[in-house]
């Protein structure tokens, strides 16, 4: 089966090879794990790449040198098909792939019967965290799919954890000062709180 | 002294520091836009204790949707020149992003049984509780299938393809033979050309 993706999307210096998603024309003869396959790529003059999941034809690839032409990038394998019967021909087609849709799931492009109505818990099973314990709010967006909570001063804590903790255990004539540090220090950390 | 150094150090700290990242699990937004482009509604039903923070964090994460532009579109029917097709492709190589809220029909998050939530959810949706499933990492809340018949589904690492696939399938199971609705017309069933 002859697949089409985009080009490979440039992310920091390492290339990210997009699966494809979308298959035009009847799904029912296309096997569900064949974008997760290792996909052989190629570059065309159009900027696609033409991919192969079968083994004869990408063997034949890597024998030919790139292809200019779109025409001569099938393999004869498929012409023969299409040849023997025209319900076969709308498959063979390429089929163009948008970049940003994954196929993830199975089941749901099987064409069986499907719930109308999915309902998912937040905490570890969407995001893996609890929004209650974990997240401090003051929530800022960071990136797609990425955000932050406010920082929470960590030193700051450790220094009032510190000073409480010396100020019970030296005796009252020395310590008579180390709560005020404490305090103090739990106000630094109360400031970087609230940014 | 010290302390008095470590006071330095806190007034010195920048002011504009990130917090912790919080992003979905990897493949819940294409799962996401997956039931989005077959028209199923989604709900989320959580029992956290902060429900605005749970709300502002779906708001906060965006997700990204392959761009809806009417060339984009005509890229899953046409089959046509290549030409063409490098055009379509142009304008959906740059993705837009979505709100994740925003991909929910509905939104149950308070603290309470799961059973309240599905009480609502029904009540609002009008779907029967026989066409609803439900993924979730605490066992717990297993309760709402004993008492509504809502296939539960057990989560242990967040949702991904796998156990989205393996929860249908246990849906489909149920179900398969003597569905309460199968003599009326279901949604979801049969909807390969959509996407």
């Amino acid at each position: 089966m002859l697949i089409r993706t985009l080009p490979f999307k440039q992310i920091g210096s390492t290339y990210h090879l997009l699966r494809p998603v979308a298959l035009v024309g009847s799904i029912s003869k296309v096997s569900h794990t064949q974008h997760l396959l290792p996909l052989q790529r190629k570059k065309s003059t159009w900027g696609f790449n033409y991919v192969s999941n079968d083994d004869e034809d990408i063997d034949k690839d890597n024998k030919t040198t790139t292809n200019k032409n779109n025409n001569n990038n099938m393999p004869h394998k498929k012409k023969a098909s299409a040849a023997s019967s025209s319900a076969q021909e709308s498959q063979t087609s390429a089929t163009l792939v948008p970049a940003t849709m994954r196929q993830v799931s199975k089941t749901l492009h099987d064409g069986h019967p499907l719930p109308q109505l999915f309902v998912f818990d937040l905490d570890y099973t969407l995001w893996p965290f609890w929004v209650d314990t974990h997240c401090s709010g003051g929530l800022k967006y960071v990136k797609t799919n990425c955000v932050s909570d406010r920082f929470v001063g960590k030193e700051s804590l450790f220094l009032t954890s510190f000073v409480f903790l010396l100020s019970y255990i030296l005796p009252p004539s020395n310590s008579s000062l180390l709560p005020l540090f404490g305090f103090i220090s739990m106000q630094f950390g109360r400031e970087e709180k609230l940014l | 002294m010290s302390v008095c150094e470590y006071v330095r150090d806190l007034t010195k700290q920048k002011k504009n520091r990130h917090g912790e990242h919080f992003s979905f699990y990897s493949e819940v937004p294409d799962l996401l836009q997956e039931l989005r482009a077959k028209g199923i509604k989604i709900a989320a039903a959580s029992r956290t204790q902060t429900p605005d923070l749970a709300r502002e964090m779906l708001k906060l994460l965006l997700i990204e949707t392959p761009s809806p532009s009417p060339s984009a579109s005509s890229v899953y029917n046409s089959s046509s020149s290549s030409s063409s097709n490098t055009a379509a492709t142009a304008d959906s190589s740059k993705p837009t992003t979505k709100k994740a809220i925003d991909f929910f029909d509905e939104l149950q998050i308070f603290p309470a049984n799961k059973v309240n939530h599905f009480n609502n959810l029904q009540q609002k949706t009008k779907i029967e509780y026989s066409e609803m499933i439900f993924f979730d990492d605490e066992s717990r809340n297993r309760n709402v299938e004993k008492e509504l018949g809502v296939v539960f589904v057990w989560v242990r690492d967040g949702v991904n393809g796998k156990a989205f696939d393996k929860g249908v399938e246990a849906w489909r199971k149920r179900w398969g033979k003597s569905h309460p609705l199968d003599g009326q017309q279901r949604r979801g069933g049969g909807g390969e050309d959509e996407l």
